[in-house]
Formats: C-alpha cells, structure tokens, sequence
C-alpha cells in the first residue's frame, strides 16, 4: 500500500480474508459426537472430556435468554465449533506459516510491540499457534499459555478453578462455551509478583460460519499484580458468526489484576462473552472494556466483592453504529465489609444504533459500610439512533452508600460551533468531543490502543457524516 | 478587506440586526461599543457563521484577500476560519476532554496539514505563546475552560488566535470577566502581535480599558441593531464618559 489515506487502510483492514491453512476441523453444528471429537483432536484428558460432554448436556436444557438484545439470528446449527490453524505449535515467530504473519501484519499489530511479542500469546482461528513465554515471566514463576496446554501441564490448577466462577449452569453461552471451549490464555501470578508489562493476547476469527470460544483463566496469588490485555479485529463476512467466550479471573488476599478487552468485531458478529472476577480480602479487580465492534454485544464484566475492603471497577466504553446493538454494562457484588466499587459507562449511539447500559450493583446483608458509584453517560449522535438505561439496586445493608449517576445529550451546538471555529471541519470536531466524552475511560487503556481507539472514532464520524 | 453591505441577520422570525454596512479594512482597529442587546455578538457570529442565524438574502459579505474576494454566504465556518477569520467568543465554552493542544493539533496539523510543522514545533510554540501569555502550563493539558478563571478562559482564546494566524480578528468582549493584570497581558500581547502587520482588530468592548493599549481608527456605535454613530477613539470616551444616550438615535 502505498500510502493510502486512513480510511483506505481501516477498510482494507477489515475487508480481506487469507486463505484458509486448517488441519482439523469439526462439521457444522453440534451434537455429542461433535464434541467428544473436539476432546479427542485436543487429546484432552477424561475429565476434560467428560466435563465437555455434561456443559453440552446443559447447553441443551437451556433457553435463550428473553431479555437483552434480539439472538434469533443465530444460526447453531451452521456453525463450525472448532477448527485448527497449524498441527503443530510454533515456538519462533519465523517459523510462523506466512497466511498468519501477513494476517498480523494487517491487523496492525503495533509495531513497537513486536518487541514484547514473546510474551504475546496471539490466537489465529480457533487455537493458540505462537507463544512464548519471556525468560523473566518463567523465573517469576508466572503461568502464561493457552488454556489447551495448561489443561495438560497444569491440571491440577485447571480443574481447582475451571467452571467455578462461571459454572456451565450460569447461561446459555457459558454451558455452550463449556462444552466446544478452545484456546484462551491460561494465567497464573504466584504470590507477591508484579508482572509489570501487560500480557496481551491477539484473537481474531476467519472462517465463515465459524465459532470462536475461547476460555480464559486468570488467577493472581497473594498480593500478586498483573494486567491482561485482550485486542481484536475480524475480517467482515456475510454469514453470522458467534463469538462466545468465558473469563474467570481470580484475585487473591491483596492481588490486583486488570483485564482491558478493545473488541473491534466485524457487525456480523453476535459477541456474547461471560466475565466474572472474584476479589479476596483487599483486592481489586478493573475491567477496562470497549466494545466497538460486533452486530450485537452481550457482556456485564462482574466482580464479586468476597473479602473485606476489596474493590472493583469496571470501565467501560461502547459504540453503537448502524444496525449495532451493544446491551453492555456491569455487576458489582458486595459480600464483604468496607467493599466499594465504581462503574463508569461511557455509549455512544449513531446511525440507528442502539446501546444499552444493564447494571446490577447488588449489596448483601452484613456488607457494612460497603459504597458503590454508578455513572453512565450515553451520547446520541442523532435522533435515530437509541440508548436505554436498566440499571438494579438491591441494598440488603443498612450502612451502604450507593450512588448512580446518568445522563443523556447530543452533540452541543456551541462546542460545536466553537471548534469549527477553529478551522475544523464539522466531522472532526464531532470526532473531537466524542473523543473527549470517552477521555476518562480512553486514558485508562494503554497508550497505543487509546491511539487506534480515537482513530476508529474519527472514521467512525467520517462514515456517519459521508 | 471585510466588507458588509445591507447585513441583516436574524434569529427565526426575529430580526437582529437591520441593514448595516461597513468595511473592514487591513492593518486597521475597530471598537465596536453599544448597550447590552444591541447586537454586537450577533454580527461577530454571523461574520463566524454561527449557523443559528438567518443572514438577509439581500446581504453582501465578502472577505478579500490576496486579491481574491470571497463570498462568505457560501462558506461554512471552518472554510471562514481557513480564510483567515478568528472570532474569540465572548464565553468560551467548556469542552470536557479535549485539550486546548487537541484543538490546534486538530486544526494545524490534521485538517490544514500545514506544510513544515512537525507534531514537536507545535508542542513547543503552544508553550512558548502560553508562556508570553502567563497561563499555566497545566491549563494546556486540561479539558479546555474546564474550571478555569475569567482570565485563563481569554488568555485561551488568545492562545488559539496567535497560533492560528489569522488576518482577521474579532474579539468579543476580551476585556468581559479579567481582572486587571490579566488584561493588561493580553492588551499588551495583541498590540504586539499586530504591530507593523496588516492585521484587522475588530474590538467589541463595553469599556476603554483595552483601547488605551490598542487605540481604534474608527469606533462604530450600534444601538438596537443599527449602526447609529462612528468616529474616533474620542467617541469611545464620551460614551464610557456619559453613557449612550449621549447619541441620538
């Protein structure tokens, strides 16, 4: 490309699709054979396949949920449930097939970052093909693989926190995750290590019709501190595709652990993810989440709150553009004492978009003096386009302090005016405040994503404009 | 060269200012004085092009420059600004999350992608002018006018107008809500930086205070939206002296 204009990269980035370079895939749609085969590719072991086998039994006792976004679109039957990259797995970025490098390179992976690539775990189709562990992360003793190789190698850790923050019972897409679950990262930082640089993961779905369920573990021993980073782009298809992913994150008596997610999905994807984090005495946990992409988003990262003075945080931004519906917002469970919590949601609607806020701050008898703060903030960027607010309260505590804070506007005339009054051209002074509106929750993820994140915006007002 | 000619310009059925004509010409200060009400914020938005006001279709608004006259009707704000057109608004507003540097990188950089200025030289010359201005080089990284005194607000507008060049300026009501050594940088500021230059001052103002320091060619008196008088800085005087009715109407 030779220099192309940024609209021209920010397509083609979003246009192409490499060829295919699978070995092992299943049929489209799910049965219990369907799974037992997917065990048997992994070469899992019985209680894997056994545990895979039950979560199916579950998902198909289950009904769509009747509340939040439309899924009647989703087509279980046509979709492929798992497929693989590369048979075997690659230890050196050179080694890498070129389809996979060339796909990276199109994506954009922040150059600078190649660098810390190591430590990256980067997901191509369905399976882990590239990770390596950087020298120190091993001499901390810290665990960073995908989930596949952990349920080999760590199994005993495996199966003490697999499932049991997010059972298979929880919903639909947890029971569905928990039978065809492949990939995801696999975390542990043992007691009192600070990992200082972020672990970041790259996913990323190129097969029509094809699933991705990826299932993250991340468990922070005593006053361990670690960040995780989750960045991805998909390829724009006709067909619907599925994106149905659990995290569970554990942080342990004084652990801090922030887990930052930018989804950027093509609109053809139903992103339906089950977050949950469980903070001990003295912990926190922060989601930092921004859903961009998708055609529809379910996702309400929670935090139960189990030890006395823990906190958590969920941060979030979303963007609702033309038939998107992004249904996003957070739990805060208050078990403990002197626990608090803050959520910040920032939406912003256009184009017929529409962009929910679902919250749930639920506050237990004995959690005294327990304090919570809501703030939800929606933008709407035109007056066809929709924001909604559901948020739930249920204080069971005498002495808790809840607050919740919402506000709805459009564009502001006069700032308006003021900024092309500067020599701006209309859209980049929408593309300015609307970047100004996100500024508390865009400065709180690393630079070089705030960087894309601000870009995507522009366009995204450049399109709306156009 | 600014030029106005049966200007008329109103707010939904409501008309603001009637039938006014003047020239602005280069290298010259103008003080523009009236009650409050009279229709100066008006006129210097609808020379912007606030679109909130409905300009008379009898109307000539040119703008020349570089021998060339532009039709300001047909242009949107942000082409007036690239024209050369700077307004400093009598109440800036807050805009929560962008930076007084996000503007005029925004403006300089992205949209005139102005030939030879690096990303750095712009960092370096905002600071510089701050500096000359006395603002706090905090304020420059902070949600613009977000908390910020009367002063700090102005000396902003000043900011943007030295960095953004322009040949034309107009500012509403500078002096309005600045104490006394705040005006005094700013006065001192602006007759610096349009000394020995074509710059037009367009200076609406309630008080002579700035007009010490940038004394007008021509002062214009506007009253229920017409021009009613205009002469020099010693009409300026005599009404901050005796009040407008000194004019009949």
């Amino acid at each position: 490309m030779n220099n192309p204009s940024r609209h021209n990269q920010i397509t083609a980035k979003h246009d192409f699709s490499m060829p295919e370079v699978f070995v092992a895939k299943t049929e489209r749609g799910l049965d219990e054979n369907v799974v037992a085969k997917i065990s048997a590719l992994k070469k899992e072991p019985a209680w894997m396949r056994e545990r895979r086998i039950a979560a199916y039994k579950m998902f198909k006792q289950k009904k769509l949920p009747t509340w939040g976004a439309d899924l009647s679109g989703i087509k279980f039957d046509d979709i492929i449930y798992y497929l693989r990259a590369t048979d075997e797995r690659k230890h050196s970025w050179d080694e890498l097939p070129p389809e996979v490098k060339e796909t990276y390179d199109r994506i954009g992976v922040p150059a600078h970052e190649k660098e810390w690539l190591a430590g990256v775990s980067a997901q191509y189709e369905s399976e882990v093909v590239y990770e390596n562990i950087t020298k120190e992360l091993a001499k901390q003793g810290v665990i960073f693989c995908d989930m596949d190789t952990a349920v080999k190698k760590y199994s005993s850790l495996v199966k003490k926190y697999f499932g049991t923050l997010v059972p298979d019972s929880d919903n639909t897409f947890a029971a569905l995750n928990g039978a065809v679950w492949s990939g995801g990262s696999f975390v542990y930082v043992p007691k009192g290590v600070k990992v200082t640089m972020p672990l970041q993961a790259y996913f990323r779905i190129n097969t029509e019709r094809f699933g991705q369920f990826e299932r993250t573990i991340i468990i922070a021993d005593e006053g361990a501190d670690v960040h995780y980073m989750e960045g991805c782009t998909a390829p724009t298809y006709g067909n619907a595709s599925l994106h149905a992913a659990v995290v569970e994150v554990f942080a342990l008596k004084n652990a801090r652990v922030r887990y930052t997610t930018v989804q950027n999905w093509s609109t053809n994807i139903y992103n339906l993810v089950t977050k949950r984090a469980q903070a001990a005495e003295n912990a926190t946990v922060t989601w930092v989440d921004c859903n961009l992409g998708s055609g529809v988003t379910m996702k309400y990262p929670a935090v139960y709150l189990i030890g006395k003075r823990a906190r958590g945080e969920v941060l979030s931004i979303a963007l609702a553009g033309k038939e998107q519906h992004q249904d996003a917002g957070a739990k805060m469970i208050h078990l403990a004492p002197h626990t608090r919590s803050r959520i910040i949601s920032k939406s912003i609607s256009k184009d017929g978009g529409r962009s929910s806020y679902r919250g749930r701050v639920f506050i237990a008898n004995g959690a005294k003096y327990a304090k919570n703060y809501v703030q939800c903030d929606a933008l709407l960027l035109d007056d066809r386009s929709r924001s909604d607010t559901y948020p739930t309260i249920a204080v069971h505590e005498k002495t808790a302090h809840v607050e919740h804070e919402a506000s709805v506007a459009t564009i502001d005339k006069e700032k308006l005016f003021y900024l092309v009054s500067r020599g701006l051209s209309e859209t980049h002074a929408r593309g300015l405040i609307v970047n100004g509106f996100i500024d508390t929750v865009a400065k709180e993820i690393p630079f070089e994503y705030a960087v894309e994140l601000y870009r995507l915006i522009n366009l995204e007002m450049e399109k709306s404009i156009g | 060269m600014l030029s106005l000619k049966n200007f008329s310009v109103s707010v939904g059925d409501k008309e603001i200012l009637h039938n006014l004509s003047v020239v602005f010409h280069p290298g010259k200060i103008y003080a523009i004085m009236g009650p409050n009400g009279s229709g100066k914020s008006t006129l210097a938005r609808a020379i912007m092009g606030d679109p909130s006001f409905h300009i008379g279709t009898d109307a000539l608004m040119t703008l020349t420059c570089e021998n060339t006259t532009h039709d300001l009707k047909e242009l949107s704000t942000d082409k007036r600004a690239r024209l050369g057109i700077f307004l400093s608004q009598q109440s800036p507003p807050t805009i929560d999350g962008v930076t007084v540097r996000d503007v005029l990188r925004a403006s300089l950089m992205d949209v005139r992608k102005k030939a030879g200025h690096s990303a750095l030289d712009l960092k370096k010359e905002i600071e510089k002018t701050a500096r000359t201005l006395a603002i706090p080089v905090e304020l420059l990284d902070r949600s613009l006018n977000d908390g910020f005194s009367g002063g700090e607000r102005k000396k902003m507008e000043v900011l943007q107008m030295a960095l953004l060049d322009p040949h034309h300026i107009i500012l509403d009501e500078i002096d309005t809500g600045v104490d006394v050594d705040a005006l005094k940088t700013i006065a001192t500021f602006l007759a610096d930086y349009i000394k020995d230059t074509t710059k037009t001052l367009i200076i609406i103002t309630h008080s002579t205070r700035i007009l010490h320091h940038l004394p007008p060619e021509q002062t214009i008196i506007l009253r229920n939206g017409q021009i009613v008088a205009t002469g020099d800085i010693t009409l300026a005087q005599r009404i901050e002296e005796h009040g407008f009715d000194v004019i009949a109407s």
